[in-house]
């Protein structure tokens, strides 16, 4: 004698748990995540339209990433915890990465910085910008930005593209 | 239709610059995964942006955001 299977509860999802799953899917990521071109990138802007520079006289092509838990806005200056390839070494290099103008809106409204950075250790990335100058912990932060943490493996790749639209 | 044009009193037309950050994960063993944009932000719309979804929410619901 075999025993009656029994039958799986039925599941009902009100307009409530419906919210609570597109908040928990869409809200916080939109609420929590962002990229900012930060203070300091609008005075390299400015300072680079300049026939010489004053003060920012290399472009903020170099690629950073980190491992940080930040919470950024327009006065932030550097990553919560930025490493090197190796992600758990928080000293090095940046890369180098590739610079264009692109079009958003209107024609070439965008700066572009395109990198791709290569881990050589393990960890999960959380955040990334750009930067005037290739050494971790010096230089400008031009901008800034957070997502949902990227796991990498040693020889794990990222390719960043990092965009700046300006709008009138 | 003047009346309709969004304009500086508005708070709608001011410059600004929008940052955003494109992900590609590419595996050592060469497997290729475009995330797409992963960050994005104009601060004074993300700001605005979420102070209209929270007090919908928290009319809605009866519950906090992040509770």
């Amino acid at each position: 004698m075999t025993a009656a299977a029994i039958p799986a509860p039925e599941t009902k999802v009100g307009v409530k748990d419906a919210l609570v799953n597109l908040y928990d899917k869409f809200g916080e990521a939109t609420w929590v995540f962002a990229t900012y071109v930060v203070d300091n990138g609008l005075a390299v802007t400015a300072d680079r339209l300049m026939d010489t520079p004053g003060t920012y006289t290399s472009a903020p092509d170099e690629c950073g990433w980190g491992t940080g838990t930040p919470s950024f806005s327009a006065t932030s200056t550097e990553l919560d915890n930025e490493v090197a390839l190796d992600l758990s070494t928080g000293s090095g290099a940046r890369t180098a990465g590739t610079e264009s103008t692109q079009t958003t809106s209107t024609t070439g409204d965008t700066y572009q910085v395109v990198a791709t950075k290569t881990a050589s250790g393990p960890g999960t990335v959380t955040e990334a910008g750009i930067f005037d100058n290739n050494t971790i912990g010096s230089g400008v932060a031009f901008l800034l930005g957070d997502f949902t943490g990227i796991p990498l493996l040693s020889s794990d790749s990222i390719e960043f593209t990092c965009k700046a639209q300006f709008t009138n | 239709m003047g009346f309709l044009r969004p304009g500086p009193h508005l708070g709608t037309a001011r410059p600004k610059t929008t940052g955003s950050i494109d992900a590609k994960v590419i595996r050592a063993d060469g497997t290729e995964k475009d995330l797409g944009q992963v960050s994005f932000g104009s601060p004074d719309a993300l700001r605005m942006w979420g102070w209209m979804f929270t007090l919908a929410w928290r009319r809605i619901t009866g519950r906090r955001v992040g509770t």
